[in-house]
């Protein structure tokens, strides 16, 4: 066989290959099990044009707490071919997970008590989950270090040094609305926040913006949002429409309607453009997330998850209905990362954060 | 050295396989072989070019393969034209025997052919993909050096993926 081929040829072949079939041939031979293994291939494997981004919705069904089940739901383009991922985990919390988080195939799930973390809160902890080959890690519980402030957690990829590390930044220099979105792009994670009151600057008047911190060198810093978006943080969710960073308008004041805006330019304020409406025609509405091809994905009052196809302004019922306020959505993608994880195969008992099956 | 000037201005390049095989091709063929093209461009390609890896039979697909690429990309048609063509040339040249395909890939490799390099890991890769083991290790003639315990331990991990 290696007469035929050397392995850089493999590796090639390999990188095309979906997570599944990679986790079969890994028992070809020891040639193959080392090169899957191999954290460089591991790497290249998800780098690869060839893999898809795929939107994962999360949702929670069941009225009783006994009867409460997470989907995680992939919806691909052609809505036909949905596909739910197993969910081994149970939350300790009164509802479900929070999602923090999801790269490179690992979703990242926090458990507390309430629906954010916040002082006085019990967490129970933090999972990194890999659906694709049914792996997890549980993270230790976050360190309350910084007195009586409380704090946000983002999941995202250092893009340079492309390896796990410590990372230590103290606290950020200023406010982050707490039940925002968080949004993973370019080696940052981002959040709706707001400059500290100061006399000197703003007159004592608090201004919203965009705080990011990144990954790489552990620097938080502030972006503004569009001037027509200022002084609405508390109407504001972040989100990623194509590879760039979006800014949810939900206009509540006035009329029942959404602006999506983006930031064409990553970090050039000046290049945020008004992409465009969405009329919800009188109806509470709630934006979820967007899909691959720009098109938006709300919960509407009925608990349904409705998709508004921005180009012939109509909205679609994807067919999935699931309780108040529990829709959720990332951009999924296979990978083999946690390769040496903790098993998280669906059995009989549902895994916690504290590992205990129950 | 003036022998040289004067077959490249006639531009062919005569290619000996590993069998000793000769093939005479035109530059607009031999340049897409990158290992040849980086010999012109460096003037130091001499008419005749000794390929130690490639046999005759092997030489002789790639040549092919390169011909047809070369003149349907110069031969005027508008591109999606070409882009059709060359889809069912490589499809139907993609539907050799499997060991044959093998020694296309590493001849591809080799002989830095980017395009076909592309299209044979593509098309190994679709064949692997729903494949038992034992229909891969038979495909690529690998033996399985794995003890009886560590196979089904490494088996054992991933269960459900071979459901």
């Amino acid at each position: 066989m290696s007469d035929y081929l050397p392995e850089e040829v493999w590796i090639d072949i390999f990188t095309r290959l979906q997570v599944k079939s990679l986790l079969r041939i890994r028992s070809v031979c020891k040639f193959f099990h080392r090169i899957i293994n191999n954290p460089s291939f591991i790497s290249d494997h998800i780098t690869s044009t060839k893999r898809t981004r795929i939107p994962l919705v999360r949702y929670l069904t069941g009225r009783k707490r006994i009867e409460r089940k997470e989907h995680y739901l992939l919806l691909p383009d052609d809505m036909d071919n949905m596909q739910e991922l197993d969910f081994p985990f149970k939350s300790k919390s009164f509802k479900h997970f929070r999602i923090v988080g999801s790269c490179n195939g690992l979703i990242c799930l926090s458990d507390s008590k309430g629906s954010y973390l916040c002082k006085g809160d019990s967490a129970y902890g933090i999972i990194l989950w890999n659906p694709s080959i049914k792996k997890y890690l549980t993270l230790p519980k976050p360190l309350r270090s910084h007195g009586a402030y409380s704090f946000v957690l983002g999941f995202g990829f250092d893009l340079k040094s492309g390896s796990w590390r410590n990372c230590n930044a103290g606290a950020a220099p200023y406010g982050i609305w707490k039940w925002g979105s968080s949004a993973y792009v370019n080696g940052a994670v981002h959040w709706i926040g707001y400059s500290p009151r100061t006399e000197e600057v703003n007159h004592g008047q608090s201004r919203d913006l965009i705080v990011s911190f990144d990954i790489n060198n552990e620097v938080f810093k502030e972006m503004n949002l569009p001037d027509d978006l200022e002084k609405w943080g508390l109407e504001l969710s972040l989100g990623v429409l194509g590879n760039k960073l979006a800014a949810i308008q939900y206009h509540s004041w006035k009329q029942r309607m959404f602006s999506v805006w983006v930031m064409e330019e990553y970090g050039m304020v000046e290049s945020w453009r008004e992409m465009y409406d969405v009329d919800m025609m009188g109806k509470h509405m709630k934006f979820v997330g967007f899909t691959n091809n720009g098109d938006i994905l709300v919960e509407i009052a009925s608990h349904k998850l409705v998709l508004y196809d921005h180009n012939d302004l109509r909205y679609i019922n994807v067919g999935v209905r699931g309780a108040k306020d529990s829709f959720h959505m990332e951009t999924y993608m296979e990978s083999l990362v946690l390769l040496d994880g903790e098993s998280a195969v669906s059995q009989s008992k549902a895994i916690t954060c504290e590992g205990e099956a129950r | 050295m003036s022998s040289s000037t004067e077959l490249t201005e006639k531009k062919v390049f005569l290619l000996k396989s590993l069998d000793g095989v000769i093939f005479e091709v035109e530059e607009s063929v031999a340049v897409q072989l990158e290992v040849i093209r980086e010999l012109i461009e460096g003037d130091c390609a001499r008419p005749f070019i000794s390929l130690y890896n490639v046999t005759s039979e092997i030489l002789a697909l790639v040549i092919e393969y390169c011909k047809h690429h070369a003149e349907t990309c110069s031969g005027g048609t508008s591109a999606t034209i070409a882009d059709e063509d060359l889809k069912t040339f490589d499809n139907e040249f993609m539907n050799v025997d499997e060991n044959i395909l093998l020694e296309l890939c590493s001849a591809a490799d080799y002989l830095d052919i980017k395009s076909l390099f592309e299209l044979t890991c593509r098309t190994l890769a679709s064949l692997i993909k729903d494949r038992t083991i034992i229909e891969v290790r038979k495909m690529f003639n690998v033996e399985n050096d794995f003890s009886v315990v560590e196979e089904k331990a490494v088996r054992k991990e991933f269960a459900w993926a071979f459901k």
